[in-house]
């Protein structure tokens, strides 16, 4: 693979990848071009062979036809396997097999970028909040897409141009230096982290001990019952409205009686 | 004084700053906190321009943990537009109602949105695409990028000013002497929805074995007294720790960080 070739499908790699803006963010870029069977066109240009790139996307995306991304946790980075993988599928004479077997190893390295992208962000994010704080509008755009794009493009870029200039051998060299302990322990900084998050609505949201009860249905909706989101938001609306109903009207008791419905409408 | 309206042109940049930046800087701690408040930012300026403080106040009460699927998720900016014209317009409308609309919304946005569009839309239309892609064939890839794209830009951009509109024309209901019940209806919806999310999102457990073959763990015997008790702890103590200590958000989160590298390295966590 020439130079040119390489850093354009790393680049590619980065600009179709989940969290990044510029191909008008998940829009253009998790949804239409991190998609496999989108990818082998792109790459199929790049690497002078359309005819291979398609044949090679149409066949890694059948493996990955219902791959998700939920709530900011991932299974696949799939973006990896867009770009990196299909491209190594093409230049090893258009096997998909070959595309389908690294998919699974830089899979893993995906999802190493993706938590230390989510933990870097904290950083970013807290000297946004800083700038927001003090009316500082560029401040904010500053941290919040300059800032997380260097190194989201640092993080993303450098290892897939490795992997496709240097061959595939370089994957195994880079999990050397990202250790069982580093996954582990960004797997348990990720499941502390949004407890200070979720902490800033409760703080806005309870307004004296006895505001825990409905936090707790919540809670316990999950933990012991294991429903969805949505069917929990359906009961918080029944709760809501059943709490407007019950508070006393400060006037105009007549008037409103239809109101409770339309605020059930609203949702 | 005349009442402040917003203009379709600030709401169009409002649109475009959020299909963009949605997700740019997606973390552990806020999510898309700071997405959602960067399509606030053309509406805040417009709304709060003449009032530095009113203006800083207005940044801040939108730079808090949100996380919604980003496409169905359009439409939450529009209502929230609304609700912020209404409020510059000296309508009662106080943060924790603006956040528990926000927090109120996400949850059923994310479970509709995710499941048609990554879980029907995508798979269905790739679907097709491949089987046009047969032998190579261009047209399966251009297929799908089109009809994808098309469709969400198109959709998205429908929900957004569907979103803004019907703001405008049920925030009427919220006022007036309505105005406390439907804020504590607001409270109680969105601290439901909290707490189901609180359950999801985070996750701590404890690597302790009682007995030493592993076979009785300190884990075990805490999922059988309270499932997540952990988690519950941590969110109820942070809470504690930001509402009663004052204790910054940043400051927290070093001190997590911290205990979470020491914690796993131990090899408690």
């Amino acid at each position: 693979m020439e130079l040119y070739q390489a850093i354009l499908i790393a680049l590619f790699g980065y600009l179709a990848a989940e969290c990044v803006p510029w191909l008008m963010g998940d829009f253009g870029g998790y949804y239409v071009l991190s998609k496999p069977l989108a990818s082998g066109l792109i790459v199929g240009l790049i690497l002078g062979d359309v005819k291979t790139g398609v044949m090679v996307g149409a066949a890694v995306q059948t493996v990955y036809l219902a791959s998700m991304s939920v709530g900011g946790s991932i299974q696949t980075d799939i973006a990896v396997v867009a770009y990196p993988a299909v491209a190594l599928g093409v230049v090893a004479g258009g096997d998909p097999n070959v595309a389908i077997a690294l998919a699974t190893t830089l899979g893993i390295l995906g999802i190493l970028v993706w938590n230390t992208m989510m933990f870097l962000n904290v950083f970013w994010g807290n000297l946004a909040n800083k700038a927001a704080e003090r009316g500082d509008y560029k401040g904010v755009i500053l941290f919040h897409v300059g800032g997380t794009q260097i190194t989201t493009f640092l993080l993303r870029f450098v290892p897939a141009f490795l992997v496709l200039f240097y061959g595939a051998s370089y994957v195994s060299q880079i999990s050397i230096y990202a250790p069982d302990w580093l996954m582990h322990t960004l797997g348990v900084v990720g499941g502390i982290l949004p407890a200070v998050g979720i902490s800033m609505l409760t703080s806005l949201l309870i307004k004296d001990g006895t505001y825990w009860v409905y936090f707790m249905i919540g809670f316990i909706a999950v933990v012991y019952f294991n429903l969805t989101l949505i069917a929990i938001a359906v009961i918080a609306v029944i709760i809501a409205v059943i709490t407007y109903k019950n508070l006393s009207h400060s006037k105009n008791d007549k008037d409103d009686s239809g109101k409770g419905d339309d605020m059930e409408v609203e949702f | 004084m005349e009442p402040k309206k917003l203009k379709k042109s600030t709401l169009f940049k409002s649109y475009i700053n959020w299909s963009f930046f949605h997700l740019a800087s997606l973390g552990f701690e806020r999510m898309e906190a700071f997405g959602f408040l960067h399509s606030m930012m053309p509406i805040i300026k417009e709304l709060y321009g003449d009032d530095k403080a009113e203006e800083a106040k207005a940044l801040k009460r939108h730079a808090v943990f949100y996380n919604v699927e980003p496409i169905l998720g359009s439409v939450v900016p529009g209502i929230v537009a609304a609700l912020e014209e209404n409020r510059a317009n000296g309508a009662v409308i106080d943060d924790a109602m603006i956040n528990g609309v926000k927090v109120g919304l996400m949850g059923p946005l994310s479970g509709i949105g995710d499941s048609f569009f990554q879980g029907l839309m995508c798979p269905i239309l790739l679907s097709i695409g491949i089987s046009l892609a047969v032998d190579g064939s261009i047209v399966g890839p251009i297929f799908y990028i089109v009809t994808m794209f098309t469709f969400i830009v198109f959709f998205s951009y429908f929900v957004f000013f569907r979103g803004y509109k019907l703001g405008i024309e049920s925030v009427g209901l919220f006022l007036g002497d309505n105005s406390k019940r439907v804020q504590e209806a607001f409270t109680v919806l969105g601290l439901i929805v909290t707490g189901a999310i609180g359950a999801k999102f985070v996750g701590l457990s404890l690597n302790i074995n009682i007995l030493s073959d592993g076979s009785v763990t300190v884990q075990t015997f805490l999922d059988n007294l309270f499932p997540s008790i952990l988690p519950l702890i941590l969110l109820v103590t942070t809470w504690f720790l930001m509402v009663k200590k004052r204790v910054k958000p940043t400051t927290l989160i070093l001190i997590y960080v911290g205990l979470a590298f020491a914690g796993s390295l131990a090899g408690i966590l």
